[in-house]
């Protein structure tokens, strides 16, 4: 199986795993690039999903975040440092659970799932798929 | 670990069957605290025994891996913020590869006896500490998860106890094998066996009396009351003969039986093994048939079950168990199971009791048979054989295998 | 388990569904003892509708009898099947809990 395809198949067994999930995926934090992705919602279009990966990169490494991050490091005196690790954004209709990679700070996780979902069933299942996820993106591909 | 009743004690929850009860804990812990990994670990002598999880694999790791040896020492919930940081854990498995654990917080779990038999843990992958509250959500968890163990061991124990009051061990009398076994549904249930020599009434010596009893329903009531009759019979049987020992034992347990809104079926015969002169009272049990090369006749009477609004008299009814014949008593859990008519019901036993079997491995056979069409109910046979083996009391387990 | 409940003046119809066991038992003899605590203490079980009892459905039956006639009136069972009738038989409680083959058998005289 290649990378992405490998990618795929745990981002499924995510929003199989979850109850109201409608779908998940991986994105580079660097390029906006979706590198791995799985939903059951009809509208979830190519086009959607890049917008909706380029919005998590600008959640997490956008211009006024990165600014808020540097004058806090600054204010520590330490190096400027990314800090932020989760996010949590409830919708009219979903909640995404959103989380950069512990071990992979390049990417970033997004869960979307209806609001019937549980929260903590829910950030349990996005962390969790962290073993597997960080397997497909340490090692070569097969 | 230093061996010692606690860590026997978690082993033999850990052997013991699973219940669906300990996953739903894990779930909930996994939600409250938005955990990866979340589980119920029991610390045994030599292994930690995952019993129930989520993100760790089922089944035994060594105790010397395990973090959870750690927190049964102690009294209340044990965190450690980065186990990587720990000279303890820092090596092992769980902690150097898969699932490369950071975080973890546990609370001990104490069994029946008090003492501690394992922990409900969270891990994570990431660094992390409770807050108070959360911690008193852990220390609930696991309260909750001690009360199951405990109703689990309680059961547990009742079935021990149960299967430990059933007769093994040969009747002191010559001529005749016997075997028997009970299936509960549970762990314990309404279902029993019991035999025991009687002298007979009309001097002429020693009698095996046989009983097969049914308490409607399954689980430790039935148990409760399926214990109190067949100690009212075995005491009303010295005296008297089998349809006065029936009568007197419905009046004595009429009020319980009442009281309970529960009736009991009874089948009690009582064998002279020397020339197979069998008595007999059937209260509405009709599950009792004497069998050989020759065909199958039934054993059964009218009468009503012990606890229903009407009190029969209980007259016995006579017959003769011919040396080559098996006398071969099932509780309706075998019926049940079968669905069909009486008479089908015998073509398919025929297919059972093979010559040249013992007793017991007929008995095997039944319930075998029964379990494995997925009877639901409690599973009870009992088989008696004339034998000319002249050694008093033969079981099964004494019959050399020539003669098998 | 449902069971429809049909007041006929002289006498009340219960009718269960499907497998008269250990789970259904308990609502349906609760139910009965409120009706002969209330008054109604002539009742018909109709069993068309039950593929399956055990002992604990006819516990709550022989109950329920033993409760009816306590206040002088009485329970009886209609239209069993195949199976129902089996196990009566095999326990002889048809001898107490005779099976008439319809409603209004087993209400004549009502």
């Amino acid at each position: 199986m290649t990378y992405v395809s490998r990618l795929d198949e745990v981002m499924k067994s995510v929003v199989l795993e979850v109850d109201g999930a409608l779908g998940c995926a991986v994105a580079d934090l660097r390029s906006g690039a979706l590198l791995g992705v799985a939903h059951n919602v009809p509208y979830f279009t190519q086009e959607y999903l890049e917008a909706v990966a380029a919005a998590a990169v600008e959640m997490f490494r956008g211009q006024t975040v990165r600014h808020v991050e540097d004058l806090i490091s600054a204010k520590r005196g330490r190096p400027s440092e990314r800090l932020i690790e989760e996010m949590q954004m409830t919708t009219r209709h979903t909640i995404h659970f959103m989380m950069v990679l512990p071990n992979h700070p390049e990417a970033v996780l997004v869960l979307i799932t209806n609001r019937e979902t549980s929260l903590g069933m829910g950030w349990s299942a996005a962390r969790r798929s962290v073993l597997s996820i960080e397997p497909i993106l340490d090692g070569p591909e097969e | 670990m230093p061996p010692s009743t606690a860590r026997q004690e978690a082993e033999a929850i850990a052997h013991s069957v699973p219940a669906e009860r300990y996953d739903r804990v894990v779930r909930l812990a996994q939600a409250i605290f938005g955990a990866p990994i979340a589980a119920l670990n029991l610390i045994g002598t030599d292994s930690q025994w995952t019993v129930a999880s989520i993100g760790f694999p089922q089944g035994e790791t060594p105790v010397e891996d395990s973090v959870c040896r750690v927190t049964v020492q102690h009294d209340e919930i044990f965190e450690v913020p980065d186990l990587r940081e720990d000279d303890r854990f820092a090596k092992i498995p769980a902690v150097t590869g898969p699932p490369r654990a950071r975080f973890y917080a546990g609370v001990p779990v104490r069994g029946q006896s008090g003492q501690n038999v394992g922990a409900l843990c969270i891990l994570d992958l990431v660094p992390r500490a409770l807050g108070r509250q959360q911690r008193e959500m852990l220390a609930d968890l696991g309260a909750l998860l001690e009360h199951e163990l405990s109703v689990q061991e309680e059961m547990d124990l009742a079935g021990q106890v149960q299967q430990l009051m059933l007769p093994t061990s040969a009747p002191d009398i010559e001529g005749v094998e016997i075997a028997g076994r009970v299936q509960p549904a549970r762990e314990a249930g309404g279902d029993y066996f019991d035999w025991f020599l009687v002298d007979d009434p009309e001097g002429g010596g020693k009698l095996l009396q046989v009983v097969l009893g049914d308490v409607m329903g399954k689980g430790l009531a039935a148990a409760l009351i399926a214990s109190e009759v067949r100690a009212v019979l075995r005491g009303h049987s010295r005296y008297t003969d089998v349809g006065d020992a029936v009568a007197r034992a419905s009046t004595t347990t009429r009020h319980d039986l009442e009281a309970n809104g529960r009736f009991s079926t009874l089948w009690v015969g009582r064998l002279d093994p020397a020339g197979g002169a069998l008595e007999y009272v059937d209260a509405g049990h009709g599950l009792a048939i004497i069998a050989s090369e020759r065909g199958y006749r039934r054993l059964a009477q009218d009468y009503l079950p012990l606890g229903t609004p009407i009190e029969d008299t209980w007259t016995r009814a006579s017959d003769v168990l011919a040396e080559d014949e098996l006398l071969v008593v099932v509780s309706d859990g075998v019926f049940d199971v079968l669905d069909d008519s009486f008479e089908q019901v015998e073509a398919k036993l025929h297919s059972i009791l093979e010559p040249g079997l013992s007793c017991r491995q007929i008995v095997d056979r039944i319930v075998t048979f029964a379990v494995s069409h997925e009877a639901t109910d409690d599973v009870t046979a009992v088989v008696v054989k004339r034998v000319a083996d002249a050694r008093p009391g033969a079981t099964s387990e004494d019959t050399p295998t020539a003669t098998g | 388990m449902d069971f429809e409940e049909t007041d006929e003046g002289t006498h009340v119809v219960l009718a269960p569904e499907g497998k008269f066991n250990l789970v259904a038992a308990p609502p349906i003899k609760a139910r009965i003892d409120d009706l002969v605590a209330a008054g109604k203490d002539h009742l018909v079980v109709d069993l068309h509708a039950v593929d399956f009892i055990d002992s604990s459905g006819l516990g709550a039956l022989i109950g329920g009898l033993k409760a009816a006639r306590q206040q002088g009136g009485d329970l009886r069972i209609a239209a069993a099947g195949d199976q129902v009738r089996a196990v009566l038989k095999l326990t002889n409680l048809d001898r107490i809990l005779a099976p008439y083959a319809t409603v209004e058998e087993a209400a004549d005289g009502w």
